[in-house]
């Protein structure tokens, strides 16, 4: 019991400053998780309409889509075949992350 | 997160090589706003361990106050340009990755070491893991780290036996592999003494840097000094 509550501190010692976090995470990270990890049981078309939806309701609740997750939404896009979402996604990301400015002009360039 | 804070009561963190406090010269002055993780090269036979750091290094980067690439994108953007490796993508000099991302570092994972061992019911896991941060421009390193975890489940206690069992059964050998993943991340990128500075989109951005450049000072005085 005692080790368990050692344990426990090293844990919230490990994780200060990471109480409240900048992004609403949603889906993005488990989709690349489902992507590289799960390939035989993934689904494009499932992930793209999961982290579309979760996407819009972050932006609804005013609140931060992370950094990379409407790229990788238009990169889904892009392999449902779907060029135009695609094009709206890594216009999105441009806007929300200037960052991503040379990237994304070079991938919408791509999609012409 | 209640499954990672369960996880991080069984884990046991080695820190190792700070002996003496960081120098963040070179970071400070080429304090980045973006970051392009390279896919993980993977030099051991843990057959998910590249992957399970890919998918879980994005978020303690960007809470960090980074913008980070999507990582899927990079990925597949480096494949379709002939680097079908994380070995090869690892050897294209900074600067031409800079070219075709535009981003200001670039972040180098290796995982070098990944052992486990099961002994009876319990197990545990040993993963040395390298991480390397280099500015694009001038292929200057800014930021280094080994980091050493190692976990442990089960146990002679009666607790230890179940707990043993029944993480043995719920969880997958990748899902393993992306807790101390997770794990990994948050400790190395963490730290206050030997972590990343954080970044422009961070709410402390710049309380932080006072506080370096105030470090850097009183170091630089003391080594003036004698």
């Amino acid at each position: 019991m005692q080790n368990r509550l050692i344990y426990i501190i090293i844990s919230a010692l490990t994780f200060v400053g990471c109480t409240s976090t900048i992004y609403q995470w949603g889906g993005y990270e488990e989709s690349l998780y489902q992507m590289y990890i799960k390939k035989d049981v993934y689904n494009l078309h499932e992930d793209l309409a999961k982290l579309a939806t979760q996407v819009e309701k972050t932006n609804a609740e005013n609140k931060l889509v992370p950094p990379g997750e409407y790229a990788h939404l238009g990169y889904l896009a892009y392999l449902a075949g779907d060029t135009a979402a695609a094009q709206g996604y890594f216009q999105a990301e441009k806007q929300a992350f200037p960052e991503s400015s040379l990237f994304m002009d070079r991938m919408l360039e791509q999609l012409k | 997160m209640k499954r990672i804070a369960g996880v991080f009561t069984c884990v046991v963190l080695l820190h190792v090589g700070c002996v003496k406090p960081t120098d963040y010269s070179a970071y400070l002055d080429h304090m980045p706003a973006s970051i392009l993780v390279l896919p993980p090269l993977n030099l051991t036979t843990e057959v998910n361990a590249s992957e399970a750091f890919l998918s879980t290094v994005t978020r303690p980067l960007a809470e960090s106050g980074y913008y980070v690439f999507p990582m899927a994108l990079v990925d597949q953007m480096l494949k379709e340009n002939g680097l079908p490796t994380a070995g090869e993508m690892h050897q294209v000099p900074p600067k031409k990755l800079g070219e075709v991302f535009g981003a200001d570092t670039v972040l180098y994972i290796v995982i070098k070491d990944w052992k486990t061992q099961y002994v009876v019911i319990s197990s545990s896991t040993q993963v040395t893991i390298e991480y390397r941060l280099v500015d694009i421009d001038t292929g200057q390193q800014l930021w280094h780290f080994n980091q050493t975890i190692r976990e442990g489940r089960g146990g002679l206690s009666v607790q230890g036996l179940i707990e043993a069992a029944a993480y043995a059964v719920v969880s997958a050998a990748a899902d393993r592999a992306r807790d101390l993943a997770v794990i990994a991340n948050a400790t190395a990128f963490g730290n206050p003494d030997h972590g990343l500075l954080k970044g422009h989109r961070h709410p402390d951005f710049e309380k932080d840097q006072r506080r370096r450049q105030a470090d850097r000072e009183q170091q630089q005085a003391k080594n003036a000094g004698g």
